[in-house]
Protein backbone atom coordinates (compact mmCIF):
# COMPACT_ATOMS: atom_id res chain seq x y z
CA UNK A 1 0.00 0.00 0.00
CA UNK A 2 1.35 3.47 -0.86
CA UNK A 3 -0.21 5.67 2.21
CA UNK A 4 1.43 2.61 4.38
CA UNK A 5 3.27 3.79 7.72
CA UNK A 6 3.34 0.53 9.43
CA UNK A 7 3.90 -2.47 7.16
CA UNK A 8 3.50 -6.34 9.34
CA UNK A 9 4.51 -9.20 7.23
CA UNK A 10 4.39 -12.69 8.64
CA UNK A 11 5.41 -11.51 12.30
CA UNK A 12 6.69 -13.97 15.08
CA UNK A 13 7.94 -13.99 18.29
CA UNK A 14 9.30 -16.83 20.36
CA UNK A 15 10.60 -16.51 23.91
CA UNK A 16 12.80 -19.45 25.58
CA UNK A 17 11.89 -19.64 28.83
CA UNK A 18 14.39 -21.96 31.00
CA UNK A 19 12.77 -25.23 32.42
CA UNK A 20 13.10 -25.74 36.07
CA UNK A 21 13.10 -29.34 37.61
CA UNK A 22 12.21 -29.97 40.75
CA UNK A 23 14.17 -30.86 43.58
CA UNK A 24 18.36 -30.09 44.45
CA UNK A 25 19.49 -32.28 41.50
CA UNK A 26 16.93 -31.03 39.07
CA UNK A 27 18.49 -27.34 39.42
CA UNK A 28 22.24 -28.63 39.47
CA UNK A 29 20.72 -30.29 36.41
CA UNK A 30 19.17 -27.28 35.21
CA UNK A 31 22.87 -25.64 35.57
CA UNK A 32 25.08 -27.73 34.39
CA UNK A 33 22.92 -28.87 30.59
CA UNK A 34 19.19 -26.00 30.46
CA UNK A 35 16.52 -27.20 29.06
CA UNK A 36 14.63 -24.16 27.41
CA UNK A 37 10.33 -24.50 26.69
CA UNK A 38 9.86 -22.05 23.52
CA UNK A 39 6.61 -20.14 24.06
CA UNK A 40 5.51 -18.05 20.49
CA UNK A 41 4.11 -14.90 21.99
CA UNK A 42 3.36 -13.87 18.44
CA UNK A 43 2.42 -16.46 15.58
CA UNK A 44 2.22 -14.75 11.98
CA UNK A 45 0.77 -11.85 12.56
CA UNK A 46 0.58 -9.40 9.27
CA UNK A 47 -1.77 -5.81 9.24
CA UNK A 48 -1.14 -2.84 7.37
CA UNK A 49 -1.71 0.85 8.58
CA UNK A 50 -2.25 3.57 6.71
CA UNK A 51 -1.22 7.02 7.77
CA UNK A 52 -3.58 9.13 9.33
CA UNK A 53 -5.87 5.65 10.82
CA UNK A 54 -6.79 5.62 14.17
CA UNK A 55 -6.34 1.59 15.15
CA UNK A 56 -8.03 -0.25 17.91
CA UNK A 57 -5.31 -2.94 18.92
CA UNK A 58 -7.18 -5.40 20.92
CA UNK A 59 -6.48 -8.64 22.61
CA UNK A 60 -7.26 -9.88 26.14
CA UNK A 61 -4.51 -10.50 28.60
CA UNK A 62 -1.36 -12.89 26.83
CA UNK A 63 -2.71 -12.25 23.10
CA UNK A 64 1.04 -10.87 22.14
CA UNK A 65 -0.20 -7.21 21.67
CA UNK A 66 2.38 -5.73 24.17
CA UNK A 67 4.68 -8.11 22.36
CA UNK A 68 3.90 -6.64 19.20
CA UNK A 69 3.97 -2.96 20.29
CA UNK A 70 7.43 -3.49 21.63
CA UNK A 71 8.41 -4.92 18.10
CA UNK A 72 6.82 -2.21 16.27
CA UNK A 73 8.42 0.84 18.61
CA UNK A 74 12.08 -1.32 18.42
CA UNK A 75 12.19 -2.33 21.87
CA UNK A 76 12.23 -5.71 20.76
CA UNK A 77 13.46 -7.92 18.27
CA UNK A 78 11.03 -10.40 16.76
CA UNK A 79 12.09 -13.92 15.56
CA UNK A 80 11.35 -13.84 12.20
CA UNK A 81 9.20 -11.93 10.17
CA UNK A 82 9.27 -8.17 8.48
CA UNK A 83 8.15 -4.96 10.10
CA UNK A 84 8.42 -1.52 8.41
CA UNK A 85 7.65 1.69 10.22
CA UNK A 86 7.98 4.90 7.93
CA UNK A 87 10.49 3.69 6.09
CA UNK A 88 12.55 2.22 8.87
CA UNK A 89 12.45 -1.39 10.06
CA UNK A 90 12.13 -0.20 13.88
CA UNK A 91 14.54 -3.03 15.86
CA UNK A 92 17.28 -1.79 13.52
CA UNK A 93 16.98 1.94 13.33
CA UNK A 94 15.65 2.44 17.10
CA UNK A 95 17.34 5.65 17.55
CA UNK A 96 16.04 6.91 14.55
CA UNK A 97 12.79 5.53 14.87
CA UNK A 98 12.39 6.81 18.40
CA UNK A 99 12.68 9.87 16.98
CA UNK A 100 9.34 9.79 15.30
CA UNK A 101 7.10 8.16 17.42
CA UNK A 102 5.45 9.20 20.60
CA UNK A 103 4.27 6.15 23.37
CA UNK A 104 2.58 6.34 26.22
CA UNK A 105 2.69 3.33 28.70
CA UNK A 106 -0.46 3.82 30.52
CA UNK A 107 0.66 1.55 33.51
CA UNK A 108 3.55 4.06 33.77
CA UNK A 109 4.77 6.79 33.39
CA UNK A 110 7.26 8.41 30.88
CA UNK A 111 7.52 11.59 33.41
CA UNK A 112 10.09 12.44 35.84
CA UNK A 113 8.40 11.65 38.85
CA UNK A 114 10.03 13.74 41.39
CA UNK A 115 10.45 17.06 38.94
CA UNK A 116 7.60 19.82 38.09
CA UNK A 117 5.80 18.61 35.35
CA UNK A 118 7.04 21.52 32.85
CA UNK A 119 10.70 20.13 33.66
CA UNK A 120 9.70 16.88 31.95
CA UNK A 121 8.45 18.84 28.92
CA UNK A 122 11.55 20.66 29.20
CA UNK A 123 14.30 17.47 29.29
CA UNK A 124 12.17 15.71 26.38
CA UNK A 125 12.81 18.82 24.55
CA UNK A 126 16.48 18.97 24.64
CA UNK A 127 16.12 15.06 24.09
CA UNK A 128 14.77 15.22 20.85
CA UNK A 129 15.90 18.54 19.98
CA UNK A 130 12.44 20.21 19.44
CA UNK A 131 12.87 23.86 17.79
CA UNK A 132 11.91 25.95 20.07
CA UNK A 133 9.06 27.63 17.95
CA UNK A 134 7.41 24.39 17.64
CA UNK A 135 7.97 23.73 21.66
CA UNK A 136 6.33 26.69 22.15
CA UNK A 137 2.80 26.15 20.00
CA UNK A 138 2.64 22.67 21.37
CA UNK A 139 3.02 23.82 24.65
CA UNK A 140 0.43 25.67 24.71
CA UNK A 141 -2.24 24.11 22.55
CA UNK A 142 -1.68 21.12 24.95
CA UNK A 143 -2.26 23.15 27.91
CA UNK A 144 -5.25 24.48 26.14
CA UNK A 145 -6.33 21.30 25.02
CA UNK A 146 -5.81 18.88 27.97
CA UNK A 147 -5.86 21.91 30.40
CA UNK A 148 -2.35 21.33 31.78
CA UNK A 149 -2.05 24.74 33.13
CA UNK A 150 -3.62 23.98 36.55
CA UNK A 151 -0.73 21.75 37.75
CA UNK A 152 2.28 22.71 34.88
CA UNK A 153 4.47 23.60 38.47
CA UNK A 154 3.31 20.53 40.28
CA UNK A 155 5.97 17.71 40.74
CA UNK A 156 4.27 14.49 39.06
CA UNK A 157 4.06 12.39 41.88
CA UNK A 158 1.56 14.56 43.51
CA UNK A 159 -0.83 14.68 40.33
CA UNK A 160 -3.80 12.81 40.22
CA UNK A 161 -4.35 9.63 37.74
CA UNK A 162 -6.08 11.35 35.36
CA UNK A 163 -3.30 14.84 35.17
CA UNK A 164 -0.75 12.36 34.63
CA UNK A 165 -2.34 10.76 32.05
CA UNK A 166 -3.00 13.89 30.57
CA UNK A 167 0.59 15.02 30.88
CA UNK A 168 1.94 12.18 29.50
CA UNK A 169 0.06 12.41 26.41
CA UNK A 170 1.29 15.93 25.84
CA UNK A 171 5.04 14.82 26.67
CA UNK A 172 4.90 11.67 24.06
CA UNK A 173 2.95 14.48 21.26
CA UNK A 174 5.69 17.47 21.49
CA UNK A 175 7.82 16.38 19.24
CA UNK A 176 5.37 16.15 16.12
CA UNK A 177 5.53 12.62 16.20
CA UNK A 178 4.19 11.20 13.07
CA UNK A 179 2.92 8.01 14.57
CA UNK A 180 1.70 7.28 18.48
CA UNK A 181 1.57 4.56 20.57
CA UNK A 182 -1.07 4.38 23.08
CA UNK A 183 -1.04 1.87 25.29
CA UNK A 184 -4.03 1.99 27.95
CA UNK A 185 -4.24 5.28 27.95
CA UNK A 186 -7.45 5.70 29.57
CA UNK A 187 -6.80 2.63 32.59
CA UNK A 188 -8.14 3.60 35.83
CA UNK A 189 -9.66 7.15 34.87
CA UNK A 190 -12.91 8.03 36.19
CA UNK A 191 -15.53 8.42 33.22
CA UNK A 192 -14.88 12.49 32.91
CA UNK A 193 -11.56 12.00 32.39
CA UNK A 194 -11.70 9.14 30.42
CA UNK A 195 -14.17 11.44 27.77
CA UNK A 196 -11.24 13.96 28.17
CA UNK A 197 -8.39 12.30 27.21
CA UNK A 198 -10.65 10.62 23.97
CA UNK A 199 -11.63 14.03 22.82
CA UNK A 200 -8.05 15.15 23.09
CA UNK A 201 -7.07 11.90 20.99
CA UNK A 202 -9.43 12.23 18.58
CA UNK A 203 -8.50 15.75 18.17
CA UNK A 204 -5.33 15.38 17.15
CA UNK A 205 -5.77 12.53 14.97
CA UNK A 206 -8.19 14.82 13.24
CA UNK A 207 -6.32 17.98 13.22
CA UNK A 208 -2.68 16.88 12.91
CA UNK A 209 -2.96 13.87 10.80
CA UNK A 210 -1.26 11.60 13.71
CA UNK A 211 -1.70 7.74 13.10
CA UNK A 212 -2.82 6.28 16.19
CA UNK A 213 -2.23 2.49 17.24
CA UNK A 214 -4.65 2.24 20.49
CA UNK A 215 -4.22 -0.77 22.91
CA UNK A 216 -7.32 -0.50 25.51
CA UNK A 217 -9.17 -3.01 27.36
CA UNK A 218 -12.24 -0.55 27.39
CA UNK A 219 -14.21 -1.26 23.96
CA UNK A 220 -15.45 2.32 24.85
CA UNK A 221 -12.32 3.87 23.73
CA UNK A 222 -12.27 1.72 20.59
CA UNK A 223 -16.39 2.49 19.49
CA UNK A 224 -15.55 6.11 20.63
CA UNK A 225 -12.70 6.30 18.46
CA UNK A 226 -11.36 3.63 16.27
CA UNK A 227 -13.21 3.32 12.94
CA UNK A 228 -11.13 -0.02 12.60
CA UNK A 229 -10.00 -2.68 15.00
CA UNK A 230 -7.37 -5.40 14.93
CA UNK A 231 -8.60 -8.11 17.34
CA UNK A 232 -5.45 -10.63 18.02
CA UNK A 233 -6.05 -13.81 20.63
CA UNK A 234 -3.27 -16.45 21.15
CA UNK A 235 -0.44 -14.63 18.74
CA UNK A 236 -2.75 -14.27 15.95
CA UNK A 237 -4.94 -11.61 14.26
CA UNK A 238 -8.65 -12.95 14.55
CA UNK A 239 -10.49 -10.10 12.88
CA UNK A 240 -9.46 -7.22 11.27
CA UNK A 241 -11.57 -4.65 9.34
CA UNK A 242 -14.61 -2.04 10.98
CA UNK A 243 -15.74 -1.93 14.60
CA UNK A 244 -19.41 -1.77 13.00
CA UNK A 245 -19.07 -4.82 11.61
CA UNK A 246 -17.98 -6.59 14.65
CA UNK A 247 -21.19 -6.57 16.08
CA UNK A 248 -22.50 -7.84 12.90
CA UNK A 249 -20.14 -10.69 12.83
CA UNK A 250 -20.53 -11.62 16.05
CA UNK A 251 -23.11 -9.78 17.76
CA UNK A 252 -25.53 -12.58 16.91
CA UNK A 253 -27.09 -12.26 20.19
CA UNK A 254 -29.75 -9.90 21.17
CA UNK A 255 -31.49 -9.07 24.67
CA UNK A 256 -35.01 -8.33 24.87
CA UNK A 257 -36.33 -6.82 28.28
CA UNK A 258 -40.13 -7.41 29.46
CA UNK A 259 -41.86 -5.77 32.12
CA UNK A 260 -44.21 -8.45 32.89
CA UNK A 261 -47.69 -7.79 34.59
CA UNK A 262 -47.82 -9.66 38.47
CA UNK A 263 -44.08 -10.28 38.33
CA UNK A 264 -45.08 -14.32 37.18
CA UNK A 265 -43.25 -17.08 39.24
CA UNK A 266 -41.73 -18.62 36.54
CA UNK A 267 -40.75 -17.45 33.25
CA UNK A 268 -40.24 -19.30 30.24
CA UNK A 269 -40.19 -18.87 26.62
CA UNK A 270 -39.12 -21.09 23.40
CA UNK A 271 -36.27 -19.72 21.52
CA UNK A 272 -34.68 -17.46 23.95
CA UNK A 273 -32.85 -18.11 27.44
CA UNK A 274 -33.55 -15.72 30.83
CA UNK A 275 -30.14 -14.35 31.89
CA UNK A 276 -31.59 -12.24 34.78
CA UNK A 277 -34.93 -10.88 36.77
CA UNK A 278 -35.70 -8.56 38.59
CA UNK A 279 -39.18 -8.75 39.92
CA UNK A 280 -41.55 -8.00 36.77
CA UNK A 281 -38.42 -7.10 34.53
CA UNK A 282 -37.20 -10.24 32.39
CA UNK A 283 -33.81 -10.09 30.25
CA UNK A 284 -34.30 -12.50 27.88
CA UNK A 285 -31.15 -13.32 25.12
CA UNK A 286 -32.14 -14.69 21.79
CA UNK A 287 -29.89 -15.35 18.87
CA UNK A 288 -31.24 -13.41 15.91
CA UNK A 289 -30.55 -15.94 13.21
CA UNK A 290 -33.06 -18.10 14.90
CA UNK A 291 -35.71 -16.34 15.69
CA UNK A 292 -37.15 -12.59 15.01
CA UNK A 293 -37.76 -9.87 17.43
CA UNK A 294 -41.15 -9.53 16.36
CA UNK A 295 -41.84 -13.68 16.68
CA UNK A 296 -39.90 -13.62 20.60
CA UNK A 297 -42.81 -10.74 21.65
CA UNK A 298 -45.42 -12.18 19.73
CA UNK A 299 -44.52 -15.36 21.73
CA UNK A 300 -44.00 -13.54 25.08
CA UNK A 301 -47.01 -12.12 24.57
CA UNK A 302 -49.15 -15.06 24.00
CA UNK A 303 -48.06 -16.29 27.87
CA UNK A 304 -47.77 -13.03 29.70
CA UNK A 305 -49.07 -9.57 29.71
CA UNK A 306 -46.53 -7.61 28.35
CA UNK A 307 -46.12 -3.73 30.47
CA UNK A 308 -43.50 -2.50 28.44
CA UNK A 309 -40.77 -3.91 26.62
CA UNK A 310 -37.07 -2.38 25.01
CA UNK A 311 -34.59 -4.21 22.94
CA UNK A 312 -30.91 -3.91 23.45
CA UNK A 313 -28.65 -4.27 21.07
CA UNK A 314 -24.90 -6.05 21.30
CA UNK A 315 -22.37 -4.36 23.14
CA UNK A 316 -19.03 -3.96 21.70
CA UNK A 317 -17.98 -4.96 25.39
CA UNK A 318 -19.89 -8.19 25.53
CA UNK A 319 -19.08 -9.93 22.01
CA UNK A 320 -15.24 -8.86 23.07
CA UNK A 321 -15.75 -10.83 26.08
CA UNK A 322 -17.20 -13.69 24.60
CA UNK A 323 -14.90 -13.85 22.19
CA UNK A 324 -12.06 -13.76 24.49
CA UNK A 325 -13.76 -16.35 26.66
CA UNK A 326 -15.36 -18.85 24.30
CA UNK A 327 -12.70 -17.76 21.06
CA UNK A 328 -13.86 -17.08 18.09
CA UNK B 1 27.70 13.03 20.50
CA UNK B 2 27.45 16.60 21.75
CA UNK B 3 23.99 16.52 22.08
CA UNK B 4 24.30 13.19 23.95
CA UNK B 5 26.54 14.91 26.31
CA UNK B 6 24.58 18.02 26.25
CA UNK B 7 21.76 15.72 27.10
CA UNK B 8 23.37 14.19 30.18
CA UNK B 9 23.67 17.38 31.71
CA UNK B 10 20.31 18.39 31.29
CA UNK B 11 19.08 14.99 33.12
CA UNK B 12 21.51 15.01 35.82
CA UNK B 13 20.82 18.90 36.51
CA UNK B 14 17.80 17.70 36.54
CA UNK B 15 17.78 15.15 38.90
CA UNK B 16 19.62 17.28 41.53
CA UNK B 17 16.66 19.15 41.39
CA UNK B 18 14.81 16.64 42.77
CA UNK B 19 17.29 15.32 44.92
CA UNK B 20 17.21 18.95 46.83
CA UNK B 21 13.22 18.00 47.57
CA UNK B 22 14.47 15.23 49.97
CA UNK B 23 16.80 17.29 51.77
CA UNK B 24 16.76 15.85 55.03
CA UNK B 25 17.07 12.05 53.20
CA UNK B 26 20.13 13.92 51.69
CA UNK B 27 21.54 14.82 55.49
CA UNK B 28 20.64 11.52 56.81
CA UNK B 29 22.66 9.92 54.57
CA UNK B 30 26.16 12.13 55.21
CA UNK B 31 25.48 11.37 59.17
CA UNK B 32 25.45 7.62 58.63
CA UNK B 33 28.00 7.49 56.35
CA UNK B 34 30.20 9.91 58.44
CA UNK B 35 29.34 7.46 61.61
CA UNK B 36 30.21 4.21 59.18
CA UNK B 37 32.95 5.89 57.85
CA UNK B 38 34.22 6.46 61.78
CA UNK B 39 34.12 3.11 62.73
CA UNK B 40 35.94 2.14 60.32
CA UNK B 41 38.70 4.50 60.66
CA UNK B 42 39.27 3.88 64.36
CA UNK B 43 39.45 -0.07 63.84
CA UNK B 44 41.91 0.61 61.73
CA UNK B 45 44.41 3.21 63.89
CA UNK B 46 43.56 0.73 66.80
CA UNK B 47 45.10 -1.94 64.76
CA UNK B 48 47.63 -0.06 63.59
CA UNK B 49 48.56 1.66 67.33
CA UNK B 50 48.82 -1.69 68.76
CA UNK B 51 51.09 -3.16 66.38
CA UNK B 52 53.00 -0.09 65.68
CA UNK B 53 52.61 -1.27 62.07
CA UNK B 54 51.55 -3.74 59.23
CA UNK B 55 53.77 -5.24 57.26
CA UNK B 56 56.26 -2.16 57.05
CA UNK B 57 53.70 0.58 56.54
CA UNK B 58 53.04 2.67 59.43
CA UNK B 59 49.53 4.57 60.42
CA UNK B 60 49.86 6.93 58.54
CA UNK B 61 50.23 5.21 55.24
CA UNK B 62 47.63 2.63 56.05
CA UNK B 63 45.49 5.76 56.50
CA UNK B 64 46.52 7.01 52.77
CA UNK B 65 46.06 3.39 51.24
CA UNK B 66 42.22 4.12 53.01
CA UNK B 67 41.83 7.36 51.76
CA UNK B 68 42.83 6.96 48.02
CA UNK B 69 40.59 3.90 48.17
CA UNK B 70 37.32 6.15 49.69
CA UNK B 71 38.39 8.73 47.34
CA UNK B 72 37.93 7.04 44.20
CA UNK B 73 34.91 5.37 45.79
CA UNK B 74 33.63 9.14 46.53
CA UNK B 75 33.58 9.58 42.56
CA UNK B 76 32.45 6.64 41.62
CA UNK B 77 29.36 6.82 44.52
CA UNK B 78 28.38 10.25 42.35
CA UNK B 79 28.50 8.87 39.27
CA UNK B 80 27.51 5.17 39.07
CA UNK B 81 26.01 3.49 42.49
CA UNK B 82 22.48 4.00 41.44
CA UNK B 83 23.67 1.35 38.93
CA UNK B 84 23.69 -1.29 41.43
CA UNK B 85 19.69 -1.44 41.40
CA UNK B 86 19.26 -1.49 38.05
CA UNK B 87 17.81 -4.90 38.05
CA UNK B 88 15.10 -3.21 39.46
CA UNK B 89 14.35 -1.29 36.30
CA UNK B 90 14.41 -4.05 34.57
CA UNK B 91 12.33 -6.03 36.37
CA UNK B 92 9.52 -3.60 36.81
CA UNK B 93 9.71 -2.59 33.02
CA UNK B 94 10.44 0.74 33.62
CA UNK B 95 14.03 0.47 30.95
CA UNK B 96 11.84 0.34 27.98
CA UNK B 97 11.28 4.04 28.44
CA UNK B 98 14.63 4.86 27.64
CA UNK B 99 14.68 2.71 24.66
CA UNK B 100 11.79 4.27 23.39
CA UNK B 101 13.57 7.77 23.56
CA UNK B 102 16.46 8.75 20.79
CA UNK B 103 19.19 8.95 23.15
CA UNK B 104 21.67 6.53 24.44
CA UNK B 105 20.12 3.91 27.02
CA UNK B 106 23.19 3.93 28.66
CA UNK B 107 23.57 7.39 29.26
CA UNK B 108 20.02 7.89 30.53
CA UNK B 109 20.89 5.36 33.21
CA UNK B 110 23.97 6.96 34.13
CA UNK B 111 22.06 10.30 34.50
CA UNK B 112 18.94 8.55 36.45
CA UNK B 113 20.14 9.51 39.62
CA UNK B 114 20.91 12.89 41.67
CA UNK B 115 25.10 13.25 41.71
CA UNK B 116 23.90 14.87 44.69
CA UNK B 117 23.51 11.97 47.00
CA UNK B 118 26.91 11.14 46.56
CA UNK B 119 28.44 14.66 47.27
CA UNK B 120 28.47 14.08 50.93
CA UNK B 121 30.35 10.78 50.37
CA UNK B 122 32.80 12.78 48.04
CA UNK B 123 33.32 15.80 50.29
CA UNK B 124 34.15 12.69 53.07
CA UNK B 125 36.58 11.34 51.37
CA UNK B 126 38.22 14.54 49.76
CA UNK B 127 38.94 15.68 53.16
CA UNK B 128 40.01 12.89 54.63
CA UNK B 129 42.54 12.13 51.93
CA UNK B 130 43.96 15.95 52.49
CA UNK B 131 44.48 14.89 56.20
CA UNK B 132 45.60 11.63 55.55
CA UNK B 133 48.41 13.27 52.96
CA UNK B 134 49.32 15.71 55.92
CA UNK B 135 50.16 13.03 58.29
CA UNK B 136 51.64 10.45 55.88
CA UNK B 137 54.04 13.52 54.92
CA UNK B 138 53.44 13.29 51.43
CA UNK B 139 55.77 15.59 49.70
CA UNK B 140 53.10 17.47 46.92
CA UNK B 141 54.88 18.54 43.43
CA UNK B 142 53.45 19.67 40.75
CA UNK B 143 53.68 16.66 39.00
CA UNK B 144 52.37 14.81 41.48
CA UNK B 145 48.80 16.49 41.73
CA UNK B 146 48.73 15.38 37.49
CA UNK B 147 49.55 11.75 39.03
CA UNK B 148 46.85 12.21 41.81
CA UNK B 149 44.50 13.61 39.30
CA UNK B 150 44.75 10.55 37.00
CA UNK B 151 44.84 8.25 39.72
CA UNK B 152 41.30 9.21 41.03
CA UNK B 153 39.53 9.04 37.37
CA UNK B 154 41.08 5.85 36.85
CA UNK B 155 39.94 4.63 40.10
CA UNK B 156 36.42 5.83 39.77
CA UNK B 157 36.50 4.59 36.76
CA UNK B 158 37.59 0.58 37.83
CA UNK B 159 35.23 0.98 40.45
CA UNK B 160 32.64 2.03 38.06
CA UNK B 161 33.43 -0.79 35.86
CA UNK B 162 32.29 -3.02 38.86
CA UNK B 163 29.32 -1.74 38.72
CA UNK B 164 28.66 -1.34 35.10
CA UNK B 165 29.12 -5.20 35.23
CA UNK B 166 26.80 -5.57 38.33
CA UNK B 167 23.97 -3.77 36.28
CA UNK B 168 24.87 -5.33 32.96
CA UNK B 169 24.51 -8.19 34.47
CA UNK B 170 20.91 -7.37 35.60
CA UNK B 171 20.05 -8.21 31.94
CA UNK B 172 20.39 -11.53 32.39
CA UNK B 173 19.80 -12.56 35.81
CA UNK B 174 17.69 -11.28 38.94
CA UNK B 175 20.88 -12.36 41.34
CA UNK B 176 23.10 -8.61 40.65
CA UNK B 177 22.52 -7.64 44.11
CA UNK B 178 24.30 -10.95 45.14
CA UNK B 179 26.86 -10.46 43.13
CA UNK B 180 27.57 -7.21 44.38
CA UNK B 181 27.88 -8.07 48.09
CA UNK B 182 29.75 -10.91 47.22
CA UNK B 183 32.36 -10.04 44.87
CA UNK B 184 32.69 -6.47 44.78
CA UNK B 185 31.46 -5.08 48.09
CA UNK B 186 34.22 -7.29 49.73
CA UNK B 187 37.16 -6.95 47.39
CA UNK B 188 36.86 -3.15 48.21
CA UNK B 189 36.97 -3.87 51.97
CA UNK B 190 39.91 -5.65 51.15
CA UNK B 191 42.38 -2.94 49.40
CA UNK B 192 41.40 -1.04 52.66
CA UNK B 193 44.52 -2.45 53.59
CA UNK B 194 47.80 -2.63 52.17
CA UNK B 195 48.14 -5.42 49.36
CA UNK B 196 51.15 -7.43 51.27
CA UNK B 197 49.50 -8.59 54.02
CA UNK B 198 47.61 -10.94 51.76
CA UNK B 199 48.41 -14.62 50.03
CA UNK B 200 49.41 -14.17 46.63
CA UNK B 201 46.38 -15.44 45.40
CA UNK B 202 44.58 -12.46 46.88
CA UNK B 203 47.30 -10.06 45.38
CA UNK B 204 46.86 -11.07 42.07
CA UNK B 205 43.07 -11.33 42.38
CA UNK B 206 43.35 -7.76 43.18
CA UNK B 207 45.75 -7.00 40.34
CA UNK B 208 44.04 -9.25 37.33
CA UNK B 209 40.45 -10.49 38.56
CA UNK B 210 38.71 -7.55 40.06
CA UNK B 211 42.04 -5.20 39.18
CA UNK B 212 40.99 -2.80 42.77
CA UNK B 213 44.83 -2.86 43.90
CA UNK B 214 45.25 0.17 40.96
CA UNK B 215 42.98 2.02 42.63
CA UNK B 216 45.02 2.70 46.17
CA UNK B 217 48.05 -0.02 46.47
CA UNK B 218 50.20 0.89 43.58
CA UNK B 219 49.44 4.20 43.31
CA UNK B 220 50.14 4.95 46.89
CA UNK B 221 54.15 4.35 46.37
CA UNK B 222 54.30 6.84 43.78
CA UNK B 223 53.00 9.20 46.40
CA UNK B 224 55.00 7.77 49.30
CA UNK B 225 57.96 7.70 46.72
CA UNK B 226 58.36 4.01 47.42
CA UNK B 227 57.44 3.07 43.45
CA UNK B 228 61.08 1.29 43.16
CA UNK B 229 60.21 -1.33 45.67
CA UNK B 230 57.54 -2.78 44.14
CA UNK B 231 58.51 -5.73 41.91
CA UNK B 232 57.36 -4.12 38.83
CA UNK B 233 57.24 -0.53 39.17
CA UNK B 234 55.75 0.00 35.79
CA UNK B 235 52.22 -1.29 38.11
CA UNK B 236 51.85 2.52 39.54
CA UNK B 237 51.79 3.77 36.58
CA UNK B 238 49.11 2.06 34.73
CA UNK B 239 45.54 3.07 36.68
CA UNK B 240 44.51 5.90 34.73
CA UNK B 241 44.60 2.69 31.92
CA UNK B 242 43.20 -0.03 33.39
CA UNK B 243 40.27 2.50 34.08
CA UNK B 244 40.03 3.07 31.04
CA UNK B 245 40.28 -0.59 29.78
CA UNK B 246 38.05 -2.28 32.45
CA UNK B 247 35.17 0.59 32.13
CA UNK B 248 35.11 0.17 28.44
CA UNK B 249 35.06 -3.75 28.61
CA UNK B 250 32.16 -3.11 31.12
CA UNK B 251 30.15 -0.90 28.47
CA UNK B 252 30.74 -3.74 26.04
CA UNK B 253 29.04 -6.18 28.13
CA UNK B 254 26.53 -4.34 29.51
CA UNK B 255 25.98 -3.38 25.60
CA UNK B 256 25.41 -7.37 25.42
CA UNK B 257 22.84 -7.53 27.95
CA UNK B 258 20.89 -5.04 26.15
CA UNK B 259 21.30 -7.04 22.95
CA UNK B 260 19.97 -9.99 24.71
CA UNK B 261 17.31 -8.05 26.43
CA UNK B 262 15.49 -6.63 22.62
CA UNK B 263 16.10 -10.26 22.05
CA UNK B 264 18.56 -10.25 19.36
CA UNK B 265 20.58 -13.07 18.01
CA UNK B 266 19.29 -15.08 20.94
Amino acid sequence: MEDAIITVENLRKEFRIPRRRPGFLGTLRSLLSPEYEVRTAVDGISFTIRRGELVGYIGPNGAGKSTTIKILTGIMVPTSGRVVVDGLVPYERRVENARRIGVVFGQRTQLWWDLPTIDSFELLRHIYRIPAGVYKQNLELFTDLLGLGEFLNTPVRQLSLGQRMRADLAAALLHNPRLVYLDEPTIGLDVVAKERIRRFIKEINRERGVTIILTTHDMQDVEKLCERMILIDHGRVVYDGPVEEVKRRFGRHRILVVDLEGAPEEVSVEGAEVIRRENGRVWLRFNRDEISAAQLIHRVGQRYNIVDLTLEEPEIEGIIARIYEEGM
Amino acid sequence: MLHTLRCFFHLIGAQARAQMQYRFNFFAQVFSMIATYMGQFIALSWLTDRFGSIRGWRLEEVILFYALAILAWGFCVSLFFHLVSFEDQIREGLFDRALVRPLNPFIQLLAGHSPIAGTGQLAFSIGAFLWATARAGVVWTPLKLLYLLGVAVGGALILGAALVTVSALGFFTRRTYTFYWTVVYPARQLVHYPLNIYSQVVQWLLTVGLPFAFINYYPAHVLLDRAANLPWPLLAYLTPLVGVVTFAAAYGLWCLGLRSYVGAGS
